[in-house]
């Protein structure tokens, strides 16, 4: 008898055991992902930021967040296109950065560092609540995705938005999971009008957000809505101040029409998914994107075949994810066999399906719409895809390769893109500029002043404030090897008026009106 | 189903016998409305339109006048519209042809095209030229315009710079945003809007016009040296 007792004690203990092994192997392996992705994503951000512009909304940006911290608060920020001002919530809130350092390189890297931690607690929820494989494939889509990426590497106000998403949208999950308190719809609502406030094309989420509750059942009381509505107007009320007490509306006209056409939207929706706006050096929203030369085609093929397949699948999920719902009327609207005491990944798809599907406003508007105003769906279309494979048992080989295949486009681009931004920066990015003056300092005299030319023309870039006892550059011209192979009108100019030095800096060729170099 | 197909055909039908009832009254306005709009002002910098008996026809769907001179501008000389000094076209037709692509043929009794003389710089197989240089707009404006159809000019008397060359067929449409396929007589000439300026390239050579900062950095700065 003793034996036995004892005999099942073991067996009991073994188990456990095993379990406790098992599950810290899965911990193990859990984190051993986790550091991984921080090491790619790491080596991505380390390549790219330093190749980056500084453009004079980033210049305001400081200056605003500087009289934050002087104690001269802006009600408004920059002028839009449309020449209305800006929401002032971004200046407030890197006003804390801002007092550590102006430096460009620490404030790109405050997006670059919200974006991941954005992941982070998207993929945290996943594991708590679903598993290892979904945790995987968020990392992974997160890790990869081109316009994702591109977008987090730069300062500026929507460039934020990916992480105020993750954060909305696992208020909007807490919530809806019947457990959890009031407090997360009111967090909830507070990050949609900071999304608001950094750009106002997030503004659909509002009634993105009011049938999502509608439709789970699950709109609050008459008393928190009323407090929230306090809420939003006491976070906006700075902006709407300035505009009913301060702003001269004599003589104001709006730089832009609110219909512009309805193929924008949906290009620039297609755009965002596959980040095809990097395959140009210069666009029209983009300053300098990459030079993919003499690769274009195949980029191009890369990028728009990778943007084909995310939107076959972003609509067979929401397919997938709208079958679930019964429509028997305009206002009786329900979920088939929803159990309102568990949240599953169906209801998520769901949510995340109309949260997608709210871009068709923009199409309905004809809103003006530039890829970047689709940043809101970054987390999005993670999670959409990392829960499909796991929900959709059906086509699950075809579905995960598929989304493999997207993987692996997106990531073969932005890291090929990275390491090239790396290998040829240009002379005036961030974290180039100090090293070409110290390199043209110490090599030429007070005389010489520096040129670059590009297929856009030849542009003054800086003089050397060099030691006369240095020798006398001239007329620095610096061009970038792949301009100079892709112009005629480049090497053109060279030829005819310069002649080529030894001197070189990163991936420039420098030529000199001083034929002795 | 079947009531949502009867009241489109009722409301197309509706539509179409308002506007054969009304065609006079409609070509009226419409002939009203296009000689008001090509008699605004848009500046020094606009081409400027002179014409004569303008008439819009709906039914026929075309456009008939007796004279039409497009007058380029004249305040920046370097700029490339002013390599045309005028376009003049008489005794002319357009109809609209509503073919699988929207086409537009212009027939013509003369046109007359006066042309600036320009001088280029040659590196390798290339023409540079040394008198005019390119805006983008100008090609962009071009495109915003009439990049969703084909025009045909047909005339018998084609006058360059008061050489006539007879009877000749042009046309030209948008392959894209960047390029415009131009074909004068069977020939095909392809302009390509560039970063850099305007390349032209024919069958046996390319021409280009630079944009306005290498043309001042190049060909203007040339001649103020001299």
């Amino acid at each position: 008898m003793i034996r036995t007792i004892l005999t099942e004690n073991y067996i009991t203990h073994n188990k456990k055991m095993e379990k406790t092994s098992y599950m810290r192997i899965v911990e193990i392996k859990r984190y051993a992902v986790l550091f991984l992705f921080l090491i790619v994503i790491s080596i991505y951000y380390a390549l790219t930021i330093p190749s980056n512009s500084i453009w004079h909304d980033q210049t305001l940006a400081v200056n605003l967040a500087k009289d934050v911290l002087n104690g001269n608060y802006p009600l408004v920020g920059y002028l839009h296109s449309n020449r209305m001002h800006s929401f002032p919530a971004f200046y407030y809130l890197i006003a804390p950065l801002v007092y550590i350092s102006d430096n460009p390189i620490l404030l790109y890297w405050s997006v670059a560092a919200m974006n991941i931690l954005g992941v982070m607690i998207v993929t945290k929820y996943i594991y708590s609540k679903y598993g290892f494989q979904e945790y995987v494939l968020y990392l992974l889509f997160s890790a990869t995705h081109v316009s994702t990426l591109f977008f987090s590497s730069f300062f500026w106000n929507p460039n934020y938005t990916p992480f105020f998403m993750s954060i909305f949208i696992i208020s909007l999950l807490k919530y809806i999971n019947n457990k959890t308190s009031i407090i997360f719809f009111h967090i909830a609502g507070i990050v949609i009008n900071i999304m608001v406030q950094m750009m106002p094309q997030s503004i659909v989420l509002i009634p993105t957000f009011i049938f999502i509750l509608f439709l789970f059942r699950k709109l609050p009381s008459l008393v928190n809505q009323v407090v929230h509505i306090a809420i939003q107007l006491a976070l906006v009320y700075p902006w709407i101040h300035y505009h009913l007490f301060v702003f001269e509306w004599d003589g104001f006209e709006s730089g832009q029409k609110l219909y512009k056409g309805f193929s924008s939207s949906i290009i620039e929706y297609f755009n965002y998914l596959g980040g095809w706006v990097l395959n140009s050096e210069y666009t029209t929203y983009l300053a300098y994107g990459t030079n993919t030369y003499p690769y274009a085609k195949l980029i191009d093929i890369i990028l728009t075949g990778s943007s084909i397949l995310l939107l076959s699948l972003l609509v067979y999920s929401t397919w997938v994810s709208f079958r679930g719902i019964k429509i028997s009327n305009y206002i009786n609207i329900n979920i088939i066999d929803n159990d309102v005491n568990e949240l599953t990944i169906h209801n998520i798809l769901i949510v995340l399906a109309v949260i997608n599907f709210s871009c068709i406003l923009f199409f309905i508007t004809g809103m003006q719409m530039v890829s970047y105003h689709y940043q809101f769906l970054a987390p999005v279309l993670a999670l959409n895809m990392s829960l499909l494979i796991s929900y959709e048992k059906k086509f699950k080989k075809l579905l995960a390769s598929v989304l493999m295949l997207i993987i692996l486009l997106q990531g073969s681009f932005s890291y090929w893109r990275a390491y090239s931004e790396y290998k040829k920066p240009y002379a005036t990015d961030i974290g180039y500029s100090d090293q070409f003056t110290n390199y043209i300092t110490n090599n030429c005299n007070a005389d010489s002043a520096a040129y670059i030319l590009d297929p856009k023309g030849l542009h003054f870039f800086q003089s050397s404030k060099g030691d006369y006892d240095k020798k006398s550059c001239g007329k620095l011209i610096l061009v970038l090897r792949d301009h100079y192979a892709q112009s005629k009108i480049v090497r053109w100019l060279l030829e005819k008026n310069y002649s080529k030095t030894d001197m070189k800096f990163k991936d420039y060729l420098i030529w000199s009106s001083n034929k002795e170099l | 189903m079947k009531s949502v197909i009867f009241s489109i055909v009722f409301i197309v039908s509706g539509l179409l016998s308002v506007i054969i009832i009304y065609s006079d009254d409609l070509s009226e306005k419409l002939t009203y409305n296009l000689n008001r709009n090509l008699n605004v002002d848009w500046g020094d910098d606009h081409p400027k339109f002179l014409k004569q008996r303008l008439n819009v026809d709906l039914l026929d769907l075309s456009v008939s006048w007796d004279y039409f001179n497009i007058l380029f501008p004249k305040t920046e000389t370097e700029l490339i519209l002013n390599a045309l000094s005028n376009i003049q076209s008489s005794g002319c037709i357009s109809k609209i042809s509503l073919s699988l692509n929207f086409k537009i043929n212009i027939f013509c009794n003369e046109i007359r095209i006066n042309l600036k003389k320009n001088k280029w710089t040659k590196y390798n197989k290339f023409h540079i030229s040394r008198t005019f240089f390119f805006e983008r707009r100008v090609f962009d404006d071009f495109y915003d315009k009439q990049s969703n159809y084909v025009v045909n000019i047909d005339t018998t008397n084609l006058v360059i710079n008061k050489i006539n060359l007879g009877h000749n067929v042009i046309e030209y449409l948008f392959l894209d945003k960047e390029n415009m396929q131009l074909m004068i007589d069977g020939e095909v000439v392809i302009l390509t809007k560039k970063h850099e300026g305007l390349n032209i390239h024919t069958v046996d050579s390319d021409y280009f016009f630079l944009n306005r900062n290498y043309f001042d950095n190049t060909m203007k700065r040339e001649s103020t040296d001299v």
